[in-house]
């Protein structure tokens, strides 16, 4: 009965360490992932507020339902949840601009590209690096339909291979580098044609 | 060459994001923080036999076996019932047949007595 009640004992301390380096290892990756999330969902719904929310709620399901994978299946999770919670509100705002659109609420939209200031005839890999880069490739960025955003920013920022990615999006593989190919292609050129 | 050129501009891509990332400012990284709090909250607070990866399979194979016990006895148990029901009122509705059963010592005596002649 004593050696019953030692080995139940061990167990349930096993089990607490267990948990702690579960919810240690789990902080560590959310705190390595969370500015990238946010600047995701930042890109994709145009607003702070929405992308903070995105963020915590993707974190909370994670921890909620998925704390008990294995660690490396966390970043898959995490971004499926993410851009499924961006595609939500993505499909909402849409909705909304409809609306907008028909009851005349918008002026005509200015392109934000046209009105960097133009610099030189450098390629846009040295652009890149300047001052102006993160302005450049964000609004290049934010032209982008959101399923190829979505795959450039998984493939190039997060590192996902395309498998890990088709998962993320819950699209194929093929689907994957189609929008991956196009999306490199409409940067370069956005890039390329504004001279930013 | 085109490879190398688009090569050249998804690493200067990725070095502009991070520093973006890096410079988000003081009042979003709070944010994130608290969000990432809570997060850690709810791992801490859910049971360990439901957070287990076995549970939701081993609930599922559970009911399956429930349902499966339960089939079982609602399919078998019936039909015995029935067969009784059945054999009482094959004797119920036959009146001969119980008047058979009532003179049975009778019958086998006669028997026994047409073998011995």
């Amino acid at each position: 009965m004593a050696l019953f009640a030692t080995s139940m004992n061990n167990k349930a301390i096993a089990a607490r360490e267990n948990g702690l380096d579960t919810a240690q290892e789990l902080e560590q990756f959310l705190a390595g992932v969370e500015r990238r999330a946010f600047r995701m969902a930042q890109l994709a719904t145009g607003n702070t507020d929405d992308a903070l929310d995105l963020v915590q709620d993707a974190m909370f399901k994670l921890a909620r339902q998925y704390a008990v994978r294995a660690p490396q299946e966390w970043g898959p999770l995490f971004y499926q949840i993410l851009q499924s919670g961006i595609r939500d509100a993505y499909r909402r705002s849409r909705v909304r601009n409809r609306w907008r659109v028909w009851f005349n609420l918008d002026d005509a939209e200015d392109d934000p590209l046209l009105n960097l200031p133009d610099t030189d005839s450098l390629g846009p890999e040295q652009r890149l690096v300047n001052g102006q880069a993160m302005n450049a490739l964000e609004i290049a960025l934010k032209r982008l339909p959101l399923r190829q955003q979505q795959v450039f920013l998984l493939r190039v920022w997060e590192g996902l291979d395309t498998a890990q990615t088709a998962r993320a999006m819950g699209c194929t593989q093929g689907s994957v580098k189609t929008h991956y190919s196009r999306a490199v292609h409409t940067l370069r050129t956005l890039m390329e044609e504004h001279h930013v | 060459m085109n490879n190398e050129r688009d090569n050249e501009f998804l690493e200067a891509a990725k070095s502009t994001l991070d520093a973006g990332a890096r410079n988000l400012d003081a009042r979003i990284l709070a944010r994130l923080r608290v969000a990432r709090g809570r997060a850690l909250d709810a791992v801490e607070r859910r049971p360990a036999w439901l957070a287990s990866q076995w549970f939701i399979p081993g609930a599922a194979v559970s009911t399956a076996l429930v349902m499966a016990v339960a089939g079982l006895l609602w399919l078998s148990s019936p039909t015995d019932e029935l067969t009784v029901v059945g054999e009482d009122s094959n004797l119920i509705a036959a009146d001969e047949n119980v008047d058979i059963y009532d003179d049975l010592e009778f019958y086998r005596w006669l028997a026994d007595e047409n073998d011995a002649a």
